[in-house]
Parts: C-alpha cells; structure tokens; sequence
C-alpha cells in the first residue's frame, strides 16, 4: 500500500497537478494567474482548499480554470467590468430561469439596472464560499482522492509557499532537508493571564521557562527572534514598489522639497509611519531619470489619502515632472541592530546593568534589597495633581527599590505616577533619570508632564521625526540646540543653511561640530531625558550612563526593545505598565509564537514580582469601570469619580436605563460578506453605528467626543463612508468622528465610544475579539458612555463575551429595536466553550 | 442549551466512526493564520473596489430565455453518466452567461440539486405553479 501512495506523487505529474498535494483532475484544478502554479480545489486536513491557502499565503488574486474542465479554459472575470479579483466575486441567477452570469460584488453586481431585467441581485453568492471555490464551478476531489493524494499540512503549505519566495522552482521535497525546519528556541510554554490569576500555583510548574543562566544564553534566545523579526519586516517593507505614481511638488519651511502622492493600499501588515524612509524615482521621459530618498511626514488618514515625504536632498529633482514616478520602501536595520547591540552588551558587559538587576532581569532568586534613602515628606510633585493613597504607594515603592513594577489599569494617572517618580529620582540622585516608551505618543506625553514639575527636560526624537511636529517640539534636543543663547556661530551657520537649503563643505563640516558640541552640552545639563526605547540607543546617547531607568507603557515594548534603555547602566529600574493591556505588536508570527510578543514586564510578573497597582481610576462613569474591575482587576479597582461627575447633561439620548450610560445593542444583520465564509463589514451594523453618531450630535455632541471602534479594516472603512453618505447631517462632521481599531486607542480616551464587533461566522469564532486585554482595552476607553453593536447569538459562545453579556443582561442593558423605542432582548446565549489550557 | 451541547457531541462521535478515513481538519497556528490573512484578503479587496471608481462596462442584457431547465446539454449528460457510477447527488444545468472579447456566450454548467442556486430556482418555480 505504502508504494501506491508513493507513486501517487512520485511518478511523473501533468503541470496540472496541484503543487501541494499532486491532485490532477483537470475538474479540480485552477491555475494562480500570477505564479502559472496549479492547485485543487480540496482541504485536506487544512480549513481552506489548496487554491484559496495559495492565493491568500501568495496574495495572489486571480486564477484560470482548466481548459479539460467542463467550462474550457476560462480567466474568471466579472462579466461587466472584467476585473478578476476572486475575493469580490460571485454569482447571481435571473429570477425565472436557469442562467448564472459572474459578477463583482461592487458595483456591477449592485447596479440598479439588474433589477428591471430579470436578474436577482439578492441572491448574490460569492465565488468563495467557505473558504473553497464554490463546487459546481470547481470540483472539489472525492475523500478517497484526497486520502490517496499526498496529506500536506498547514505548516509545510506555509513553509513551501515561504520557499517559492526565494526559489520559485523549490518543490515539497525541498521541505526535507535541513535548515527549514528550524523552529528558534522556544521562549515560553505557557504563561498566567492577568484575567486567569486565581489559580497562581499553576504559574510555579512553567517559571522555568521564563528563567536564563546567563546573559549569553538569554541573548542565545532572544537574539535569533529579533533577526526573525527583522528578516520578516524587511521581506515586507521590501516587496511594496508602487509604480504608476502622481507626485505634487511642495516646499517644506525648511526649504526642503516635499513630495505629496497616493500609494494603493495594498497589504494590510504594512502601516506607514511618520519617521519612514521611502525611496522615489522617475524613470525617465519628460527628464533624466533620478532619485532620491525621504522621510515620510505625513499618512494617509481619515481626511486623505496623500502620504507625504520630505527629501533629504534638494538636487536634480524633476520639478516639472508629476507623472509616472516609482515609490519603494527604504528598509532600515536601525531598531534591529540596536535591539542586538543591547542584547551583546547585556551579556558581555558587567557595566551595563547592576548585578541586582542582572540576576533579577534573568530570572534568578535573589534577596530583595531596599535603597537607604531620604523619602520626601511631601509625595506630590510642583504643578502636578496631588496623588492618591495608592499613587503614594507606588512612588515610595519605586523610589526604594533596585527594580519596581507599577501596573495602572487604565484611567489610573499613570503618567502623573510615573512623572512623581522622575521628579523625586531627580531630586534623590542628583543624576539625570532616562525616560523611555516604546511610542512616540507616550514619551511625548510624559515628556509634557515631567516638563510641569519644573525640572530640565530633553526630548531626543530620532533624525528622521526632526520635521514631525509635536506638542513638545520645543523641548527637543534638535530645537534646543538652535536656541542655545551660548554659541552665536552655530546659530549663524543654522540659519544661512535655512535659508539656502544647504551649506558649503567647509560650512558644513564647522556646522557639524558645533552642533556636536552644543548637543553635548544640552545633554550633560539635563535632569531628564526622554526617548522611545530604540531611541535609546542613538549615538548621541552612548556617551552617557543612567543609573535610573523609568520605562512608562512597557507591556507594549518586546523584550530585547526594553533591553536597549536598560543596558545603559541601569542600577534602579521602574517598569510601568498593565500586562492586562495589548501587547506589543510582533509582525512575524513565529517569532511572536516563540515569545518576542511577550513583554518583560509580563515575564517579570510571572516571576513573581508583585507590581505595585494603581487603583482608582478617574476616567469612567462608575457602571462603566464596573466589568471591566471585577473582571480584569479582581474587583480592585475603585471610582475615582462619581455618577454625576460623568453624565451628559445637556445631551439628550435614549439610554434605555438613564442611570446606566452604557448598552449592548442586539443586530444580527444578514452576514452579507460571506466571501469566504467569515463577514468583515457588517452593514446592518454600519447602519446603526451611523444612527447613534447621528443622534449624539443632534443632541450635541462634537464629534471630536466620540470615537468608535471596530476590528476589521474593512468595516472602518465601510463605516467612515456609511456615515458620511448615509448619515443626514454634514459629512465634514462625521469625518471629526474617529472610528480605528482598539489598538489604535490603546493609551487614549474618548467621552463616547461606540463599538460595532463585525461577528465572525460559526466556524471561526470572533477571531480577534476573543483576546482578553483587547476587550479590556475597548471597554475602558470611554469617559461617559459606551454602546456595544453585535450580535449575542455569535459572541456568546466565547466565555469571555458570554460574561459580558450576561453582565449587560442583568443590568437590564441588552437591548434591542430601535433608537426610539428599545426593549428588553430575551435572546438565549449559546452556551460558551470552555476555556482551553 | 445542555441538551444542544450534547446532541453535538453525538453527532461528532457518530461522524468519527464512519468516516474515520475522510481527511479531517488539523487546528494549528499556520491554519489560524490562513483564516486570519484571509479575513483581511476579502475585507481588504472589498475596500479596493470601494476606492477605486470602478465603473461597469459592459450592459447586461435580459437573461436568456430558455423556457426551462435546457435539456441534453453536456451538463446532462454528466451527471447521467455519473449517476451511473455512484450515487451521486443529481444536477440541475445552469446556463453561465460569459464574454469571450465583446461576443457573448453561453455555458452549461451542472449545478448540484441541493445546492442553494438549484433549491432557490425550484421553489421560484413552484411559487409560479402555483399562482
Ligand atoms: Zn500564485
Ligand atoms: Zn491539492
Ligand atoms: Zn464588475
């Protein structure tokens, strides 16, 4: 038997046969268009058919059907306007007799015009259906074909589609041999969840993963994950050419030429990011060809689509050129080779950190020791709100110990805490205190709060974010050191190069050492400097040592990002965070899964190191804190605001309970987009997303007060032109109206927030809203009230949801009708699953 | 809701025996991630057509009229041949209107008796039967 399935797919394969399990009935097989490569129609033991896990691993998006098929050899195309883009689209029946005609979904499927001619456009169905191409069109291969055919699994197909982007040629023998297989050492098996804490004992089985010897074998682990990460993130950045390009030219303040464009949006991994470098050319035609390098200043955003980049260099540039330009993407190694840099000084240096914290960092049981200190009398520091018994707490704790953990559930004045503690580290040590955050938008924040209190604050932003204002842009290093009263020359210099643009090279190389100098001396001054983690490790800094170290928003930095600061002689470090908050963001799957997604303050709570917490929150409306408390923070957070504090006076809305500003709105709207088996944009939704803005702001509402969040991609941008089209008042009004994913309101605060949770379908789950942090952070993001769009039927299976619907239900809360006469759901929840180990 | 969960089970046990061979599912990480990248895929390619001022080009005409299923068509002739093999699932013969350049063309297609297109043309025909 065995030799049968050998010859199966040893022996000679027609080109037709599909690449991962050998399968050829010409009935079941599809051509990619754009890797000429064949795959059936058939699951084997993965959840989509071989073609549809090729087009979306490959991204590829059109295919070809065999010409031995019943239909010949056809390109599926939308009979109307010919795009050939399957993941739109689908078939539609005329209403009397047999005929089918292929469509996209829109806009030919949705003309107005099919309706008087017979067609029935409802009964649209997509070309995608459960995740395999539908099977009158594309056979699916019998069971027993399939059996005989060779059994691939999900991670040979990601790995030989991984193989196809360096050797095209490359078969799945080539998943043999050596070197693929290599997963990097495993960083953590398991770890306790905030919300799962109860059971602590079970974390003591597992603390050995999260322990290392030493500094080599921590860098031995960590090390391999951050080239994961980078090789992946260049392979990204690197594959995003966009030709076809229309450039306006425009002239920044300093002389700098910025270039204005629209790129397609095209992978959704890939955000732009101010600080970016993008390289643009022009091919030749109207002018020589040129190039040249920028930084990105501007994204595209609810407003408009431009990017915008300012170039490094003024020369040559083809003004009068605006068509057909190439934009790529300038990858850089910068945040990588730094990350690796702290890891080798980590382990090679005894300078770079005490040996308290060493050992601790590692894992390693070591007596706790308290600094001698003088503790102030007073805790609150000049110009900042008096603190709160557990904010006291926090600061004293800190300012004793090597190495402290201060969590702040959200709305807990957590930056006020953190700039308490800078204030008094100045003041103790007499030494300048390093302040990092893995974002731009923390540091600054915190910048602007250590600022009040009267010490001397440097913001050091990296080269590339000069241009990018900010509201701390006068305390950056780069405009600090125009201003230096002490050196006129240097000021001279700066401004001959501001107005032409550029400087002589005898100028230029005078002008770079007394910037040099001037930065020095800025820096020696300062009480406090203030970073992004990477930007800790910019040149201009290796000089200097900190023995205090305050990293502020840290569960959302990788480990070896955190590392960067730390090495910087770190003998008193305070991590401030909520491990029961979102994560940092790992873009290469494996190296997440193999734990780079794990932050160290998360490690070193599973450690056992107790972090400080603070417990009143002064954000929510106390019904709103209420869940999120019981259920995240074992009951421990207290209100530090009453009802009336947070009601909306003069705002008139119906909420169905008055003293309750919250309510989970029943819409099980048809899951329209079915393409594939799962919705992504939930119009039903939309719609009642659109009519509770509409009513906020008739009652009064700005629309700068509300925000609303939803998971996918697809639906923010369905909803920002659903409300803009469909809502009856002025569209510029809604367009104030921020709607984004719950990640991008981790760390801010909104009055109303309205979320429409796009159900997924049965099979799936509810995909991303099944983690835990992620709802926590969506829950506590509003100050006055909170309404929930979804369906209960679908989330209730996830055992979180079914608490928090069970939670609404009993504050009599889980309402369904309409804005204007609501009632009481009696909808039944499914059971949920149990929570897997 | 109990008894629901139950009832499942059985089914899943029952299945299990008897189709033990049938290629089955296997969860994993890289199967989560294909659901995931294709979650995005769609909801991304929708939002691409959204932007983009795609405008139809071609006018659909009336469907074709064909007076009923059309008879003895190689869709037909299929599925008699197939039911001969194995019990299979008979057919309905779809026409699938394409383009081939500007010509229009006609396809039959055998489409599944139970398959929604099949099932939702029956009962409009009904509903017509008996009006
Ligand atoms: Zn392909
Ligand atoms: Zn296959
Ligand atoms: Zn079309």
């Amino acid at each position: 038997e065995e030799e049968d399935e050998d010859g199966f797919y040893n022996k000679e394969l027609p080109a037709h046969a599909c690449k991962y399990c050998g399968i050829h009935d010409p009935g079941c097989v599809v051509m990619c268009n754009i890797c000429k490569r064949w795959f059936c129609n058939g699951r084997g033991n993965t959840s989509g058919s071989h073609i549809v896990n090729h087009l979306v691993r490959a991204k590829h998006k059109e295919v070809t059907l065999h010409r031995d098929g019943p239909l010949g050899e056809t390109v599926l195309e939308c009979y109307s306007c010919g795009v050939r883009n399957v993941f739109v689209m689908g078939f539609i029946p005329a209403k009397a007799n047999s005929v089918v005609v292929l469509l996209c979904r829109q806009p030919c499927a949705a003309q107005t015009a099919l309706r008087d001619v017979n067609w029935d456009p409802e009964q649209w169905k997509p070309l995608i259906l459960d995740r395999s191409f539908l099977s009158w069109l594309v056979k699916v291969p019998s069971e027993q074909e399939q059996l005989r055919a060779r059994q691939i699994s999900a991670q040979q197909i990601n790995k030989l589609e991984e193989l196809w982007k360096d050797n095209v040629d490359a078969t799945f023998q080539d998943l043999e041999k050596p070197g693929v297989d290599e997963d990097p050492n495993q960083v953590l098996l398991r770890y306790e969840d905030g919300y799962q804490s109860a059971n602590r004992s079970a974390a003591a089985a597992v603390c050995a993963c999260f322990r290392y010897e030493d500094g080599y074998q921590y860098q031995n682990i960590f090390g391999p994950l951050v080239k994961l990460e980078a090789d992946y993130d260049k392979k990204l950045k690197e594959s995003q050419t966009q030709d076809n390009i229309e450039v306006r030219w425009d002239q920044g303040l300093n002389k700098k030429t910025i270039a204005y464009f629209s790129m397609a949006k095209t992978d959704g991994d890939m955000r732009l990011m101010h600080g970016d470098e993008l390289r643009i050319r022009y091919l030749g035609e109207l002018h020589k060809p040129w190039s040249g390098v920028g930084h990105v200043i501007k994204v595209s955003d609810n407003r408009g689509d431009e990017v915008g980049i300012e170039l490094k260099n003024n020369s040559g540039i083809p003004l009068e050129c605006t068509h057909n330009f190439v934009v790529d993407f300038v990858w850089k190694s910068t945040s990588f080779d730094r990350m690796q840099a702290a890891l080798k000084k980590f382990a090679v240096d005894d300078q770079s950190v005490s040996s308290y914290i060493y050992h601790r960092l590692l894992g390693h049981e070591i007596d706790e020791v308290l600094f001698r200190c003088h503790l102030p009398k007073h805790f609150s520091a000049p110009n900042l709100p008096e603190l709160n018994r557990s904010q006291v707490f926090a600061v004293k704790s800190a300012l004793q110990r090597p190495l402290s953990l201060i969590q702040g559930p959200p709305g807990t004045g957590k930056t006020v805490t953190s700039a308490t503690i800078v204030y008094h580290l100045v003041k103790q040590t007499h030494g300048s205190v390093l302040v990092c955050a893995p974002s731009n938008i923390a540091v600054d924040q915190l910048t602007e709060k250590i600022h009040q209190t009267g010490l001397k604050v440097v913001r050091v932003c990296a080269k590339s974010r000069e241009a990018i204002d900010s509201p701390v842009s006068y305390l950056a290093l780069h405009h600090q050191v125009r201003n230096l009263p002490s050196s006129g020359e240097l000021q001279k210099l700066q401004q001959l190069m501001d107005e032409a643009g550029e400087l002589s090279a005898a100028d230029e190389k005078r002008y770079r050492i007394l910037k040099k100098t001037a930065e020095k001396e800025l820096l020696e001054a300062a009480d406090v400097i203030c970073c992004t983690c990477v930007g800790a490790g910019d040149p201009r800094l290796a000089r200097l040592r900190f023995q205090s170290i305050l990293i502020d928003e840290s569960m959302q930095a990788t480990e070896p990002e955190c590392m960067v600061p730390v090495v910087l002689g770190a003998k008193q470090l305070i991590l401030v965070g909520d491990h029961c908050q979102l994560g940092p963001v790992v873009m290469c799957k494996r190296a997440a899964r193999a734990g780079l997604s794990q932050s160290l303050f998360e490690r070193l709570v599973v450690l056992g190191i107790r972090p400080f917490r603070l417990e009143v929150q002064y954000r929510m409306h106390p019904a709103l804190s209420r869940f999120p408390s019981d259920f995240f923070y074992e009951g421990s957070l207290q209100n530090g605001v009453v009802a009336d504090e947070r009601k909306l006076k003069t705002v008139d809305f119906p909420w169905p309970q008055q003293e309750t500003p919250m309510f989970f709105f029943v819409t099980s709207g048809q899951e329209e987009i079915a393409g594939s088996g799962t919705s992504y944009l939930n119009r039903t939704e939309a719609a009642n997303v659109e009519k509770v803005v509409t009513r906020f702001l008739k009652a009064g509402l700005k629309p700068e007060q509300i925000g609303v969040i939803t998971p996918y991609e697809g639906q923010r941008s369905y909803l920002v032109t659903t409300m803009q089209y469909q809502g009856s008042l002025h569209a510029k009004l809604y367009q104030e109206v921020e709607v984004a994913s719950v990640d991008a309101f981790q760390g801010r605060e909104k009055d109303v927030i309205i979320m429409s949770c796009v159900r997924s379908n049965e099979h799936q789950g509810i995909g991303f809203l099944n983690d835990p942090r992620r709802l926590n952070v969506a829950l506590t993001r509003a100050r006055f009230g909170i309404i929930i769009i979804g369906n209960p039927k679908v989330l209730s299976k996830q055992p979180l949801w079914n608490h928090l619907l069970t939670f609404y239900k009993e504050q009599k809360v889980l309402v369904e009708g309409t804005l204007n006469s609501f009632k009481e759901s009696m909808i039944q929840f499914a059971k949920p699953r149990t929570l897997v180990n | 809701l109990t008894d629901e969960l139950g009832a499942s089970d059985v089914d899943a046990a029952a299945s299990d025996a008897t189709d033990a061979l049938a290629p089955q599912r296997i969860a994993c990480p890289e199967d989560d991630d294909f659901l995931a990248a294709l979650d995005q895929m769609v909801s991304e390619s929708i939002m691409e057509r959204s932007r983009e001022a795609v405008k139809p080009q071609f006018e659909l005409s009336a469907p074709v009229s064909t007076g009923g299923p059309v008879r003895k068509t190689y869709g037909d002739l299929t599925a008699e041949r197939t039911e001969a093999d194995r019990p299979a699932p008979s057919t309905v013969t779809f026409l699938l209107l394409m383009r081939r350049g500007n010509k229009q063309q006609h396809r039959s297609l055998a489409v599944p008796d139970d398959s929604e297109l099949a099932v939702s043309l029956r009962s409009h025909e009904e509903a017509e039967r008996q009006e």
